[in-house]
């Protein structure tokens, strides 16, 4: 089938990646060969990426262009936009189709260091595998582990199952043989049940033993029992001693009652001695005159003592006696009672006091007689009658003349005088007071009445002077005069008063002290002692107490020496009566008399110890005369017994040494009877033990036959027997044990779950070869298959295209076998030749015959462009001649070619031979050096611009430090969400100002360009190729920073992005952009207010769309954001393998950062 | 009142699951066996029937008898009865143990091969519990053709146990009629044979596979435990399982397309495992470990990575609200190339291509020469491969493939979809 070629004859692109304000439009490109030059990051390698894309229709993010391509002679338009794909045919919407697998692109790309690098040895391998699209199966099936190979029985897995199965064959086996043990269980109970029954029998004949050496043994001491006489039975042991005993005690017996009757004589003859009635002095008698000869001791004591009181009081009357008057005759001198003392104290006071208020009464007398002077010459009322006339006068005057000044005087003075009359005369002057008043009232109500001259006469009549002259004032000074003779007329009145009270009282008094002196005479009689009463001097009156004290003292101890004197009589009285009494007392015993105690002590005593012995004699003779009876008695007895010991013995009396013999076989006897009566209870308990036995019944017959020997014959037999139960039992026990552990282990369990796991594991080694014999098969199928069908064709085709470019001078020549072998023949010398000894041109004309064969081979009916790539960079002429014709050769057959390249000389190198070959169309174009400038139309070489160099407005850094510089560079930030690391500005990446400035002077600005400068051996004055990889350092930092960064972030998107969705329609892409605009591009805002409904009539499927959409082309990403601290950590793990030091690392990162916050409006350099 | 009855069958004693780490006691089905006697005596059951495979064949001798006896004499207590019948595994065990333990409460029915009848009265009502044992391991006819000699009772409520095959008539287990159980004077058939719980029919006669309690192996997914049955009358029997075992194996398929790094790998993953096992929280209370076997499906352009990516996942082990251990056994790749390349890379000629193609034509149920040719190699080769010594003991327990076409079509499609990957990684090199 023909294939129709592809030929694009315009592209235009507005955006690229790298390119974000797009490149120059491409026009009128050749339908042949098309060759674009421009320096590094100029946008050849884009352009050569989007052709593809345009082709295939794939990928294309970010990027918006459109190319026009002629396709038998139609012309198509396919546009491109973020990843939307439109195509029209002649203006209507249309399918592509024909075209080979996406999958083949690649092998469009021709790039020199694809074909110049392979190993001239390994030339057929890659001739192979071009011819099979460049696949590489071998690789491939290693790589996945294909192999034909059955895996050995030593590989592990097998080996761990044989394990698996012998552990668990050894459980099995144990168990098995545990399984037999628990099996022979039953016998060994059997055997258990007999032993038990031996043991049984063992034990009955072990009884009948004991019972037979019982019966033995009781035999033995019957007959040593049976030895012994009767009697024996009678002795109980102590019958020897017993008559010892009582020998001696009658003996005994024999000399105490004649020590006794000794005594008896001794105490009689004592007795006889004694001069006392034979009933001797009774107890009362006795205790009667020892009573009585302590009371006459303590009467004559009595006595004593008050013989002394009596001579002390005597003293004590005689002296008192003379402090009342020595001339007192003690024996004349009666004295008085008590009573009469207290009489003359009360006398004698009162005398005091008496004479005491007659002195006082004479005294005051006497004053009062001193304080009368002369009497008045008038009374009191004579004066006060005055006084009234002159008041009434004055009235009268007044109301004459009415009241005057002077009136009120006189009445003022009337006053002052009456109230010096109330202070001497008491009372009345204040009745002048309240008269006062009546007098004034008087004063001014009343007219006068009377003529004034009868108030004058009523005044003469008293006697009184009259005033001077009977005016006023006169009467008024005459009033004051008799004022004050009123007042001395009242004070002598009471006087006087005064002195006849006194006078009165006196009187009396004396005739008081008239009855004291005649009471005095009389004391003084009776008392014929008595002391004067005070007279004149009252202070004689101690004189008196004196006295009184001194008698009451006589007094007291005159009746105390009478009380003594008579309590003496008293007492003598009494001791005459005791006497008596001891008299009487002792009369019947004692002839002699007794007059005082001392006396009465002696006879008492003798009395009494007379009687004492008397009666110890007595009762000597009594107690001795009963011992000698008591004595006699037991003598009888202890005959009596001795006597019983012999008869109990059957012996005659006095067989004592019979009785001794007898005593000594006594414990002998006992022993032997003893044993022969225990041999006989032990024989009955044996019988009793073996008729108890549960198998007395069944053997008693047999026993009564059966010998000692024969029993204990059984016994061992039985013995033995029951002895193998304890073995039994231990087996029996141990397999029980062994059978519980197993019943509660897991061994078997875990045993076969470890089998499971290895057969798991073998199976799953069985999966894997399984999976790799299978992938083996493939691989195999799938070589045979391509050598099959594929590689024929392919080697025909690719043999006639390398004949083709080598323009006829070579032939492939092919050895098809599995691994087929190439050789060239050179058709000029006509020898065949192994491709390595082909040149390098040559080489890679068969190559691309090769690889043009397999491309045409998948293409069913396009023919599309191919792209290549500085094919023709530092080769010599021979192989650049080789490579352009091999492209011109393929442009012939009908296939656009582009060729890419940055080599002025490469260019020059196809101008001369384009030129040569008239029939092959060519176009050069050139790309500028700055993308930003894509204005500038793609004309013929004629209009190349001007290159430069050299940049002339670069400033010189001179001694600027590297910060100094970059500010004045304004270099431009970088954004981490947004921008390429082939954008990066070149301060960022290198340390020297100086450096950066030449770099910057050759137009080197960003790090794509630097890159492929350095890339294509470009030389920098202090930067060589050898820093390439310390830069690539950088910048490997820089992509994993964004790469790190960028997780869960979204990227800004536009409207262009939004139609490229497919999921906003044109009714919706105004207000969705608005949206857009004013949530600054994010996407995950604008999905948020759109699900909030903030653009009426969205379709929430849309929205759905749409976040799919930003999704797959990455605008947004759901994974979380990276904490710094995790995108630290992975960075320096980077750092850690690169050749950056730390410190260089942090600074550029720091930078990189720094520059982000002027990133959203980022500044342009200048 | 109701009777209750808990019903088991195929615990296995003396048995632990695998895949579950080492000293866990609740691995052992042991466990499980205690579990269900408590379960037996908190819910003051009636009767307990075990229909058949209580004991495992490869460890009857004694850790399983231990425990089985423990068990009675708790039930004795409690004074709950146990009706069991053998199965293939332990029908030269349970007699054992009856004789040698006179157990009054244990009934173990048919016993000697033929069908047996015990009415025992529970909550004052005659019950018929018939049943029939294995004798041997492999029975091969059907042993309901006993039963009409056994005449039971129509009139009465009758419970019949039986281990076997259902609907299978070659198999050697017991090989059993659906039509044949339902059309006995039965109520309800407790079933025992297969481990998967298995309700077989609903409506009278009620018919359940009660499954094994106790999960063994991945290839016992899903819920287990014994039945609760609560017998209201002839008609009214209610069946309910107990989630009782303490292992869980479960299978998720993980869509991971549009994963493109490890970390969204991860993510998709183990978020797909996280939300599984939040959906069957309910059933986890009495489940220790919950152990899954993942399928990665969905279409990757990453497919050579994937495998790498899968090693990174294994070691998720999150724990439930209920104290349930998650853990990864195993992961399995089903991821398909990017479904769009396909078609248009199946127009190569290249190896690309032509996997493209196999993968198509498979994927389609189709074959051509390219894919007999390989199938026959393939099944040549594994007839090599089976009958290597190294796969001898696999051989033995016929663990090994048995080289059908459809294990060549499905190997081959997995291989193929690897090794494409592969290839189309080269390009991108």
């Amino acid at each position: 089938m023909q294939q129709i070629p592809i030929f694009f004859k315009e592209l235009s692109i507005r955006k690229i990646p790298g390119f974000p304000r797009g490149m120059r439009p491409y026009r009128h490109l050749s339908p042949q060969i098309n060759i674009v030059v421009g320096p590094n990051a100029s946008g050849k390698s884009s352009t050569a990426r989007l052709i593809q894309q345009l082709i295939w229709r794939r990928d294309g993010k970010g990027s918006e262009a459109e190319g026009y391509a002629d396709i038998g002679g139609e012309t198509w338009k396919i546009r491109m936009d973020a990843g939307n794909f439109r195509t029209q045919r002649n203006a209507q919407e249309d399918t592509l189709t024909g075209l080979p697998s996406p999958q083949t692109q690649d092998r469009y790309m021709l790039a020199l260091h694809q074909l110049v690098g392979i190993d001239e040895k390994d030339l057929a391998h890659h001739i192979i595998r071009e011819s099979i699209g460049g696949y590489n199966l071998d690789a491939a099936a290693q790589n996945l582990g294909y192999s034909l190979q059955i895996k050995p029985k030593n590989i592990k897995e097998y080996k761990d199952f044989e394990k698996s199965e012998q552990d668990l064959k050894d459980i099995q086996r144990q168990q098995e043989g545990l399984k037999k043990k628990e099996a022979q269980l039953q016998e060994l109970y059997q055997q258990h049940d007999a032993a038990k029954e031996a043991m049984r029998l063992k034990d009955f004949y072990h009884r009948v033993i004991e019972y037979l050496q019982a019966t033995r043994e009781k035999e033995q001491w019957q007959k040593h029992y049976d030895s012994y006489p009767g009697i024996m039975e009678q002795i109980n042991g102590t019958e020897y001693t017993q008559l010892q005993d009582l020998e001696q005690n009658i003996q005994d017996d024999q000399n105490n009652i004649e020590i006794a009757r000794r005594e008896l004589q001794q105490a009689r003859d004592q007795l006889s001695i004694i001069d006392l009635p034979e009933d001797g002095i009774g107890d009362q008698v006795l205790r009667e005159l020892e009573f009585h000869t302590g009371e006459l001791e303590q009467m004559e004591r009595n006595l004593k003592e008050k013989q002394r009181e009596i001579e002390d009081h005597q003293a004590q009357v005689e002296e008192t006696l003379k402090a009342l008057d020595p001339s007192l005759d003690p024996s004349q001198w009666e004295g008085i009672d008590l009573q009469g003392v207290q009489s003359l104290e009360n006398f004698l006071l009162r005398s005091h006091q008496t004479i005491s208020q007659l002195q006082f009464l004479q005294a005051r007398i006497e004053e009062l007689e001193k304080e009368t002077g002369n009497n008045p010459s008038f009374s009191s009322d004579t004066l006060r009658q005055g006084i009234r006339s002159l008041s009434l006068w004055l009235q009268q005057q007044r109301n004459q003349k009415g009241t005057t000044a002077s009136w009120v005087l006189v009445l003022s003075l009337t006053g002052a005088g009456l109230a010096v009359l109330t202070y001497l005369s008491g009372w009345p002057g204040l009745l002048g007071i309240l008269i006062l008043p009546v007098l004034y009232y008087f004063a001014l109500q009343q007219r006068p009445s009377g003529p004034s001259a009868t108030r004058r006469q009523d005044f003469i009549r008293t006697g009184l002077t009259p005033p001077r002259q009977w005016d006023i004032e006169q009467v008024i000074q005459r009033l004051e005069g008799l004022a004050r003779e009123l007042e001395q007329a009242i004070w002598q009145e009471k006087i006087h008063q005064t002195l006849e009270d006194r006078r009165g009282e006196l009187e009396e008094m004396e005739n008081q002290l008239q009855e004291i002196q005649k009471s005095y005479d009389q004391w003084q009689q009776q008392l014929k002692a008595l002391p004067h009463l005070p007279g004149e001097d009252t202070r004689n009156y101690s004189g008196l107490y004196d006295f009184v004290k001194n008698l009451n003292r006589w007094q007291q101890e005159y009746t105390r020496l009478k009380g003594a004197r008579a309590d003496h009589q008293k007492y003598l009285d009494h001791y005459d009566q005791i006497l008596e009494q001891i008299h009487r007392l002792i009369r019947p015993y004692h002839s002699k008399t007794v007059r005082e105690a001392a006396q009465a002590r002696a006879t008492y005593q003798s009395l009494r110890k007379q009687e004492e012995d008397r009666r110890s004699h007595i009762s000597v003779i009594k107690q001795k005369e009963e011992v000698i009876e008591k004595l006699g008695r037991d003598m009888t007895r202890n005959q009596e017994k001795l006597r019983h010991i012999y008869d109990k013995l059957g012996l005659e009396a006095g067989s004592k040494e019979r009785v001794r013999q007898l005593v000594e076989q006594l414990d002998t006897y006992k022993e032997v009877r003893q044993n022969y009566r225990d041999a006989a209870r032990k024989k009955s308990e044996k019988e009793d033990q073996v008729k108890d036995h549960s198998l007395y019944e069944a053997h008693k017959r047999e026993l009564s036959q059966m010998s000692l020997d024969q029993a204990l014959e059984q016994s061992r037999y039985y013995q033995e027997q029951a002895d193998k139960k304890d073995e039994i039992i231990q087996r029996i026990s141990d397999i029980q044990a062994q059978i519980n552990q197993a019943r509660q282990g897991n061994a078997m369990e875990d045993a076969l779950l470890e089998r499971e796991k290895a057969w798991d594991a073998l199976a799953g080694l069985y999966e894997q070869n399984v999976s790799a014999m299978t992938g083996q098969l493939l691989v195999n199928q799938l070589k045979q298959e391509t050598r099959e069908h594929n590689r024929p064709a392919i080697f025909t085709r690719a043999r006639e295209l390398f004949t083709q470019i080598t323009s006829g001078r070579y032939e492939l020549m092919l050895d098809e076998t599995d691994e087929p072998a190439f050789r060239a023949r050179d058709t000029i010398w006509r020898e065949g030749q192994d491709l390595e000894e082909l040149s390098t041109g040559t080489q890679i004309q068969l190559l691309l015959s090769v690889r043009l064969a397999y491309i045409e081979s998948q293409e069913s009916a396009l023919k599309l462009p191919i792209l290549a790539d500085e094919l023709l960079a530092n080769s010599d002429d021979n192989r650049a001649q080789a490579i352009i014709e091999a492209l011109m050769e393929i442009s012939r057959q009908g296939r656009q070619v582009f060729y890419f390249t940055a080599q002025k000389d490469e260019v020059a190198k196809w101008k001369r031979y384009c030129r040569d070959a008239a029939e092959v169309d060519y176009k050069i174009m050139e790309l500028p050096g700055d993308p930003e400038n894509p204005d500038v139309p793609l004309t013929q070489p004629t209009d190349l611009p001007t290159i430069r160099l050299s940049q002339e407005n670069i400033p010189d850094p001179q001694d600027k430090s590297r910060q100094e510089y970059g500010r004045q560079l304004q270099v431009p930030a970088f954004n981490l969400l947004n921008d390429y690391p082939e954008q990066l500005h070149l301060w960022y990446v290198l340390d020297d100002p100086l450096v950066l400035y030449r770099c910057l002077v050759k137009g080197l600005r960003y790090w794509g360009q630097l890159e492929s400068f350095l890339r294509h051996k470009g030389r920098v004055q202090g930067l060589t190729p050898r820093d390439l990889p310390l830069l690539q350092d950088k910048i490997k930092v820089l992509k994993r920073l964004q790469t790190l960064y960028q997780q869960g972030r979204p990227r800004p998107v536009d409207r262009q992005v939004l139609l490229s969705s497919g999921a906003v329609s044109e009714k919706f892409i105004e207000p969705v952009t608005r949206l857009l605009e004013q949530v600054g591009g994010n996407p995950r805002r604008l999905l948020y207010h759109l699900r909030e409904g903030e653009v009426q009539g969205f379709r929430k499927n849309k929205m759905k769309d749409i976040k799919e959409y930003l999704l797959k082309e990455g605008y947004l990403d759901e994974q979380p954001t990276l904490d710094p601290d995790e995108i630290r950590v992975r960075l320096a793990a980077l750092i850690s393998n690169t050749r950056m030091e730390d410190d260089r690392a942090q600074r550029f990162i720091d930078e990189i950062l720094g520059s982000q916050k002027g990133s959203g409006a980022s500044q342009k350099p200048s | 009142m109701s009777i209750k009855i808990l019903a088991s069958a195929d615990l296995h004693l003396g048995k632990k699951s695998s895949a579950i780490e080492e000293g866990a006691e609740q691995r052992s089905t042991r466990y499980t066996w205690q579990r269900m006697v408590d379960r037996a005596i908190e819910h003051q059951v009636d009767a307990l029937l075990l229909a058949g495979d209580i004991v495992d064949q490869d460890n009857w001798y004694f850790e399983a008898i231990g425990p089985l006896q423990k068990g009675f004499n708790r039930l004795e207590q409690a004074g709950v009865e146990v009706f069991m019948i053998a199965g293939n595994h332990d029908f030269d065990v349970l007699g054992q143990i009856i004789r040698h333990h006179s157990y009054e409460h244990v009934h173990l029915l048919g016993a000697d091969g033929s069908w047996e009848k015990i009415v025992h009265p529970l909550k004052g009502q005659d019950i018929q519990f018939v049943g029939w044992s294995f004798t041997q391991q492999h029975v091969q006819e059907d042993p309901l053709a006993g039963f009409d000699q056994l005449d039971p009772d129509p009139a009465a409520l009758t419970i019949g146990l039986l281990h076997g095959d259902l609907d299978i008539p070659d198999s050697l287990y017991a090989p059993l009629a659906l039509s044949h159980l339902a059309n006995k004077s039965v109520d309800a058939w407790i079933m025992g044979h297969i481990h998967q719980p298995r309700s077989v029919k609903k409506e009278h006669p009620l018919i359940a596979y009660t499954g094994t309690p106790h999960a063994l192996n991945p290839g016992e997914p899903g819920m287990h435990g014994p039945v609760l049955l609560t017998v209201e009358s002839k008609h009214n029997i209610q069946a309910q399982w107990l989630p009782l075992s303490p292992i869980r194996y479960e299978g998720l398929e993980v869509d991971v397309s549009h994963t493109q790094d490890p970390p969204a790998f991860r993510e998709v993953v183990t978020r797909g495992l996280w939300e599984s096992a939040q959906r069957l929280l309910p059933e986890l209370e009495e489940v220790t470990y919950l152990v899954y076997d993942l399928q990665l499906v969905g279409e990757s352009s990453h497919l050579n990575k994937i495998e790498a990516w899968m090693q990174e996942v294994t070691d998720y082990r999150p724990e439930l609200s209920t104290g349930t251990e998650v853990s990864i056994r195993k992961i399995v790749s089903q991821i398909q190339p990017a479904r769009a390349d396909m078609r248009d890379l199946a127009e190569e000629s290249s190896p690309a291509g032509k996997l493209a193609q196999t993968i198509l034509v498979l994927e389609q149920d189709e074959s051509n020469d390219f894919l007999d040719a390989l199938t026959e190699q393939w099944q040549q080769y594994l007839n090599k491969l089976n009958y290597s010594s190294t796969y001898l003991p696999l051989r033995q327990h016929e663990r090994l493939l048995k080289g059908t076409r459809e294990e060549a079509r499905s190997i081959i499609l997995n291989e193929s979809r690897r090794l494409l990957s592969m290839l189309l990684a080269q390009q991108k090199q």
